[in-house]
């Protein structure tokens, strides 16, 4: 009788569970779609926030973290009128009162267009300020913490009390967020081909002082895209011409920026962003270097006379192909004058 | 109709759940940084109190007294899930402000304390009633503890800027300790008010047990 | 090693359930007016939080998760606690009657304990690991031992002290909890 009784029990309990389990796999049928749908719409917005000059944005997988407590969520190329104009990045890292997840945008020229707080537990009052969209951190430019990114070279020091400014209070907030922005932002970089280094012109045409644009751009070749001529000057005479030129590489492309002195020189070149899979390894120093001293005209063939980067062989062949390019051309127009 | 008035007014004020009864104190001093929150935090759990108590009043001849509990603990559940999915879906802002507080109504001894005490014995209609008033007199004890720490705390009110600018915000109010203070201030303040009221009725000789004791034998918990 | 100290530190003071969290509020104002039923409780409490959340930590990420089953959290882990602590209240009473009668009769009282629920839940919204889990579980409810023996302390203080009659009980019980709560903000600092 015992037995009977216990077992009826545990019947009538099970189905009390079974009824309230059935009951809430309905809900959530219902809710998660709206959820869903809700967080993709909130992270458009937020992207579109943080990157404000881009029409589209495209999935990615290419931004890997280098701080294994700083997770890379979700990655996304921000597609604008000229192409990829830098990505988006939303990641989350550790704070002071648990993980902030943020959004942080990185334009192709190693600037962050925004950074935007999604989600942080600090100290309400204090370090969640940083998440408070009427708390400033410079109450006369009305400068939010997130805000004050806007802008920020990614060679800049970040240091919290430097060059970024604290929330009152709330130092330990202000560095962790500071060091999850420039994380992901320098993982954004290494993806997008950029290392966060400058693009002065007088890198690879040390000789100059100063650098004026050229009066009439250079001729593209074909299927290559100048997108800025320079010259260089010495006491006032031309020393030399630097060119940047975009081009197809293996399956993204590749930028480079080419220094051509008057006697047909080359001072020095850098690879500036290199979309190719495997790509970045190519923006090392030493890639570059091995073309100073190499005369325009003469041909630059990898393997023969341009060693390859280990594991990067044919973004190192269409690098070289472009520095060929632009060279020639840059020996040409400073023959022909009229820069 | 009186009579079912009479049961809303008793979870309003008589009973009020937090300042009379003391059970269900830990989200109210949680999620009353702002008055937003008071609110969301109050509407969340008069839903959950309200759809037990009917649910349970409901099928109350089909619960086997054993194993009330367990039933109890799967029906409250059930709807603080719904009630938890709901808000992510519709109010996400807010459930993410309440984090862990709103899957912890679940164990709000004010809806285990009111099922058990109330609904599991009495009519559907009755229940209804109960619920709306304990969970309306939650309410407005947190929307009474949230405006006044979001107004010294923060300047603001429903994030509307209240305070002059010059008014430096005591964040202190917003801080747990803030929370506390405020509680404890807000309880002496019913606590007083209905002494004067017990007084000005001459029911002087049950002052002391109706107001100012504690459950020795922690019977708070077990509601 | 470093995180789990961390994990530690900001979960039993810097975090403090009771003091910080408010969690647990229940229980602390209604049992922590003598040291001895503080110990006893707080004891209680940390023996089936760590019990909880051995049990829950694989159900949610062994059972739950991978059948997508993620919005049942609630359900399973409250039934999964009420379960464990009649389980162990069973065995103790029949296999461990000495340890049954130090913290047996409280029990009961925890089943429906927030402080266990929030810490299950925080686990899982925190993402640790297992072994973090347990530290954090231990960390957790012995800062809930720490608070209770704290205002079970002072409480056996203010017994005798003449407190305005308003103020009485429960309002100055919050009041002594304000100021040790101040008292704990302190500890913020102590990790970078």
């Amino acid at each position: 009788m015992k037995r009977t009784q216990m077992f009826k029990l545990g019947l009538i309990l099970a189905a009390y569970c079974i009824v309230g389990c059935v009951g809430l796999a309905f809900v959530y049928n219902g809710t998660s779609k709206t959820i869903a749908q809700r967080q993709q719409a909130d992270l458009q917005a937020g992207l579109k926030e943080v990157f404000p000059k881009a029409t589209s944005f495209k999935p990615t997988d290419k931004v890997k973290s280098t701080n294994p407590k700083i997770v890379i969520d979700e990655a996304y190329l921000a597609i604008g009128s000229t192409g990829t104009m830098g990505t988006a990045v939303k990641a989350h890292g550790p704070s002071y009162g648990g993980d902030t997840t943020l959004i942080v945008g990185v334009s192709t020229d190693g600037t962050i267009t925004g950074v935007k707080i999604l989600e942080n537990k600090d100290t309400p009052g204090l370090g969640a300020n940083a998440a408070n969209p009427s708390y400033y951190v410079n109450k006369a430019t009305k400068t939010t913490f997130a805000g004050q990114f806007a802008g920020k070279k990614l060679t800049d020091e970040f240091v919290v009390k430097k060059d970024v400014l604290a929330i009152t209070s709330a130092t330990i907030t202000s560095r962790s967020i500071t060091s999850i922005v420039q994380t992901v932002a320098k993982a954004s970089a290494d993806a997008l081909g950029i290392g966060g280094s400058e693009q002065d012109p007088k890198a690879v045409l040390p000789e100059a002082d100063t650098i004026r644009p050229a009066a009439t751009p250079m001729t593209a070749p074909a299927g290559v895209t100048v997108l800025d001529t320079s010259v260089g000057t010495k006491g006032g005479t031309v020393v030399g011409v630097v060119a940047t030129a975009k081009a197809k590489s293996y399956d993204g492309d590749v930028t480079v920026m080419v220094g051509v002195a008057t006697d047909g020189t080359i001072t020095g070149i850098k690879v500036v962003t290199c979309t190719d899979s495997l790509g970045s390894s190519i923006l090392t120093a030493d890639f570059a270097k091995q073309f100073v001293g190499r005369k325009a005209g003469t041909p630059l063939t990898v393997g023969t006379n341009v060693d390859a980067v280990t594991g990067a062989t044919f973004s190192s062949k269409g690098a070289t192909a472009l520095v060929q390019q632009v060279a020639d051309a840059l020996a040409k127009a400073l023959a022909g004058g009229g820069l | 109709m009186k009579r079912l008035f009479g049961i809303f007014l008793n979870g309003l004020v008589v009973e009020n759940p937090l300042f009379v009864i003391m059970i269900g104190l830990c989200s109210s001093m949680a999620v009353t940084t702002t008055v937003a929150n008071g609110i969301g935090m109050g509407i969340a759990l008069t839903f959950v109190l309200v759809m037990s108590e009917v649910i349970i009043s409901a099928f109350r001849k089909l619960i086997p007294g054993s194993i009330r509990m367990p039933i109890f603990l799967v029906v409250i559940a059930a709807f603080t899930t719904i009630m938890d999915l709901e808000m992510k879906a519709y109010f996400p802002a807010l459930s993410k402000s309440m984090g862990v507080y709103i899957p912890l109504v679940v164990v709000n001894c004010i809806v285990m304390g009111r099922v058990e005490a109330y609904s599991s014995k009495q009519p559907v209609l009755d229940s209804l009633f109960d619920g709306l008033g304990m969970g309306l007199g939650y309410t407005w004890v947190l929307l009474a503890l949230s405006i006044v720490r979001e107004l010294l705390g923060n300047g603001t009110l429903l994030g509307f800027q209240i305070m002059p600018s010059s008014f430096e915000p005591m964040i202190f109010f917003i801080l747990p300790p803030g929370g506390f203070l405020v509680f404890s201030l807000w309880m002496a303040a019913s606590n007083s008010l209905k002494r004067r009221i017990l007084a000005s009725r001459h029911k002087q000789e049950d002052l002391q047990q109706s107001c100012c004791t504690l459950p020795a034998d922690g019977t708070a918990e077990k509601a | 090693m470093t995180d789990l100290v961390k994990i530690f530190v900001a979960a039993f003071l810097i975090n403090n359930i009771i003091l910080m969290r408010f969690i647990g509020l229940c229980s602390y104002i209604g049992m922590a007016s003598d040291v001895g039923q503080s110990v006893g409780m707080g004891l209680a409490v940390t023996f089936v939080t760590v019990m909880a959340s051995a049990v829950t930590w694989p159900v949610y990420y062994w059972i739950l998760k991978p059948n997508g089953l993620e919005f049942l959290e609630i359900l399973v882990f409250i039934v999964v606690i009420a379960a464990l602590v009649q389980l162990v209240e069973f065995y103790l009473k029949k296999s461990v009657p000495a340890l049954y009668h130090a913290m047996g009769i409280y029990l009961p009282l925890i089943t429906t304990n927030c402080a266990i629920l929030a810490v299950t839940f925080d686990q899982i919204t925190f993402g640790y690991n297992f072994v973090e889990s347990i530290v954090f579980a231990v960390a957790v409810s012995l800062g809930y031992l720490l608070a209770m023996l704290l205002l079970a302390g002072v409480r056996q203080r203010l017994k005798n002290s003449p407190i305005p009659s308003f103020m009485l009980d429960t309002p100055f019980l919050f009041l002594t909890t304000s100021i040790i709560a101040v008292a704990f903000m302190g500890f913020a600092g102590l990790i970078k």
